[in-house]
């Protein structure tokens, strides 16, 4: 017991102290140990089980009596024992007490054997303890349910103190490996922008504030943009105690952004080729009752139908009212057609402007039906008026054209009936004088041979002889302009009949002249060409050959045709004085002649005939020859596939 | 010749008809030569005959003539319901196929191609005699 200098000293403790008697009756108190646990006068010399006071442990869980420090102290091996007693006491209700228990032999002088007890009351800060801890449970669970990754760091330590689980959620990853290691943060952002993240805590504002936006690759392969934002906390005392910051999923948002990027790219796009696009772009609207009106027309549309775009869909002018009178029912009927059919809409019609006079458009467009009954045609207007004048043009001049083909057509023919009458009179006019000489000369001769001497005989001999070669020059020369009458009339000719027909024809002069002639002709050849003027051509040649032949010991002629090379190639060889190849050329053109007309008589004329007739079937007349050693002449014709006969 | 009727000639060339009579008197061909000097002046031969002036026994007929061309008066002459049995030869310097094939359809008795050497006109003269005087008349 306390003497009172000790009880004064006892009673200035803050501590609770209480002295128990061997069974367990409270011997004493102290001040704080009265006020805390509410003891009266009265308590003195009970026992603490009749208190009435329940006793749990720290977790709540009724304390058994052998639990308690007090028994145990009392009923213990003599050691001081300690322990956490929740009580609840009648008037202060739960008191949280750190309670120490010393036995002792003698509780003072004359006193038993007891146990002085002494503990501190921390009620209030276990109060404030779990107070503080409800207020985190209470954040937590605030942090949970928000979208956005809130995270709070000591920034002395670089511990991550509170991160909620958007993390997981955001980044894919478990936070747990972030509470040893802050840096494994990173881990997860893009590598193109780790570097960039982690500088932006350094270029915080005056505030300590930043901003960052960076990508966040998933182990599932998805990316997120995320916005970080990263903020310092003060304490009370103005000093930073903590970091804190928000990470915000903008990946929808920029999506939202590219999207609206490509979009406004596409408009500008569209603007730029509407406005460079020829004509103009439209949206031209019939609703159901019939009544036409722009609901987008392009800025060029003015110039086409002389109403500004804006004028023309705001007032709602009706593309019929601005059309020429006269085109106005085809339009509005090819208008009718395309809605009902929903094809292109496909017009040319005049549009009358004062600035500009009548321009011709062409419309382009296709129909599309709208839900209340109307139809709406996209497409556009383009001025064809230069084309349709360049169209006149050119069609104008294509008769022009064929006016003057027909004009030269019927010019060209009245040459050729000039060339002809020209040939018939040439028969008539120039053989009437020469029948006059010869007639004359003849009477002359056979009526007056008396009255002429031997030289007066001889002139009307050499008169009467120039007569007869006159006569065959002109004859000739009606053959040769014969031979180009008319168009050719090309056709598939066999040779070998072509052959026999002009061997056939020297027949006499053959059997006359002992001349040993031989045709050949290779079997299945067909050409193309013309029969009579393949005919008069040989003709002429194997003539040619029969006549400079004449004299010589062994005459030898040959004729034949063979292919060659696409071509069917026809000849004439005779062993006749031949010519000098120098003259080639000369020798196919009309009036020269190679020889002398006593040697061989002729008029020059044979084998102009012959190339003319040659070049008619557009073919190829050649000679060789060496001087004193025959000729051979080729007429070669294109070849054409031979009937299966 | 027996039959003296007359030969028509329809020529303009003078020396033609000159020579065309010195050709018949060779081959003592005496029949009255009468002369047409262009188309039309043949036509005329037309009235005469209707006037009861004898018809010739054969008419020789030159193509190329002024006014009214030979070819003209060959139809004429073969449309005409009493004359077209007259016998008309063609005696003309053209060779013209076109001119052959008009005349034999518009029904030419011959064709004759006039020659420039007089001996061979002689033989036409000769050809002419032979074949329409002798051949086609009954009193030979």
């Amino acid at each position: 017991m306390a003497a009172d200098n000790d009880r004064r000293i006892a009673d200035s403790l803050e501590s609770g102290l209480l002295w128990f008697d061997a069974d367990l009756r409270i011997v004493d108190a102290n001040r704080a140990a009265r006020e805390v646990l509410g003891l009266g006068r009265g308590a003195l010399g009970v026992r603490i089980q009749d208190m009435g006071w329940v006793q749990n442990d720290e977790h709540g869980v009724l304390m058994p009596e052998d639990q308690r420090p007090v028994w145990r102290a009392i009923h213990g091996d003599g050691g001081v024992t300690s322990g956490t007693v929740v009580v609840q006491t009648p008037r202060h209700g739960e008191r949280w007490l750190r309670v120490r228990a010393v036995p002792v032999e003698s509780l003072g002088e004359g006193l038993p054997r007891g146990a002085v007890v002494s503990f501190t009351d921390f009620t209030a800060e276990r109060h404030a303890a779990r107070a503080a801890r409800d207020n985190e449970q209470l954040f937590r669970m605030f942090g949970d349910h928000s979208l956005d990754l809130i995270w709070i760091v000591d920034p002395r330590s670089s511990k991550l103190l509170y991160m909620n689980s958007a993390y997981e959620r955001l980044w894919g990853r478990p936070a747990a490996p972030l509470y040893q290691d802050l840096s494994h943060w990173l881990d997860g952002i893009h590598p193109e922008d780790r570097e960039r993240v982690a500088e932006a805590a350094l270029h915080a504002n005056e505030a300590g504030m930043y901003q960052t936006e960076y990508r966040v690759i998933r182990p599932d392969g998805r990316l997120v943009w995320i916005r970080g934002r990263g903020f310092p906390l003060f304490g009370a005392d103005g000093r930073m105690r903590y970091m804190a910051g928000f990470a915000e999923d903008i990946t929808l948002a920029r999506a939202n952004e590219a999207l609206e990027h490509a979009h406004r790219i596409a408009q500008e796009r569209l603007e730029r080729i509407v406005a460079t696009a020829p004509g103009a772009v439209h949206s031209y609207c019939r609703d159901a009752a019939g009544h036409g009106r722009f609901t987008f027309a392009s800025p060029a549309i003015r110039e086409l139908l002389g109403v500004a775009a804006e004028t023309l869909v705001e007032r709602g002018i009706d593309l019929l009212e601005l059309v020429h009178p006269d085109d106005r029912g085809m339009v509005a009927h090819s208008l009718r057609e395309s809605a009902d059919l929903g094809s292109p809409w496909l017009a040319t019609f005049r549009v009358p402007l004062t600035s500009t006079g009548e321009r011709c458009l062409e419309a382009h467009s296709m129909p599309v039906r709208e839900s209340d009954g109307g139809v709406v045609w996209h497409g556009f207007l383009i001025d064809v008026t230069e084309r349709r004048r360049a169209e006149q043009e050119i069609r104008s001049l294509n008769v022009d054209l064929e006016h003057r083909v027909a004009d030269r057509t019927s010019e060209l023919e009245a040459k050729h009936r000039e060339m002809e009458s020209f040939t018939y009179s040439v028969s008539h006019d120039l053989k009437a004088p020469l029948r006059g000489i010869d007639g004359y000369s003849r009477l002359l001769e056979s009526d007056h041979a008396d009255k002429l001497d031997e030289e007066g005989r001889f002139f009307v001999a050499m008169i009467r002889k120039a007569t007869a070669h006159m006569g065959d020059l002109i004859d000739d020369l009606l053959a040769y302009s014969r031979v180009e009458r008319g168009r050719p009339k090309l056709g598939p000719v066999a040779p070998g009949p072509v052959v026999a027909t002009v061997v056939a024809g020297v027949d006499a002069e053959v059997a006359d002249g002992g001349i040993a002639l031989t045709s050949e002709v290779e079997p299945g050849l067909m050409a193309l060409g013309e029969r009579d003027g393949l005919v008069l051509a040989l003709r002429n040649l194997l003539d040619n050959a029969v006549k400079f032949t004449a004299g010589r010991p062994d005459r030898t002629i040959e004729i034949g045709a063979r292919r060659a090379q696409g071509h069917v190639l026809f000849w004439v060889r005779d062993n006749g004085p031949g010519f000098d190849m120098r003259y080639h050329d000369r020798i196919f053109e009309i009036f020269q002649r190679l020889h002398r007309a006593e040697d061989f008589p002729g008029t020059g004329v044979g084998l102009a005939i012959v190339r003319k007739a040659v070049e008619r079937m557009h073919g190829k007349v050649w000679a060789e020859s060496a001087k004193g050693d025959g000729a051979t002449f080729y007429i070669q014709l294109p070849a054409v596939q031979a009937p299966n006969s | 010749m027996e039959d003296r009727r007359p030969i028509l000639l329809v020529e303009d060339n003078p020396m033609d008809v000159d020579l065309t009579q010195r050709a018949f008197a060779k081959r003592h061909i005496v029949n009255t030569l009468e002369v047409a000097r262009d188309g039309e002046e043949a036509l005329e031969w037309i009235a005469r005959w209707e006037a009861g002036h004898p018809l010739p026994v054969v008419i020789l007929l030159d193509l190329k003539l002024p006014r009214v061309s030979g070819l003209e008066v060959l139809r004429q002459l073969k449309a005409h319901a009493d004359y077209c049995r007259i016998p008309v030869v063609v005696l003309t310097t053209s060779r013209e196929d076109a001119d052959v094939a008009s005349a034999y359809a518009l029904g030419v008795n011959s064709y004759i191609v006039k020659p420039v050497e007089f001996e061979k006109f002689i033989d036409v003269a000769a050809q002419i005699d032979l074949y329409w005087c002798v051949l086609n008349q009954q009193s030979i």
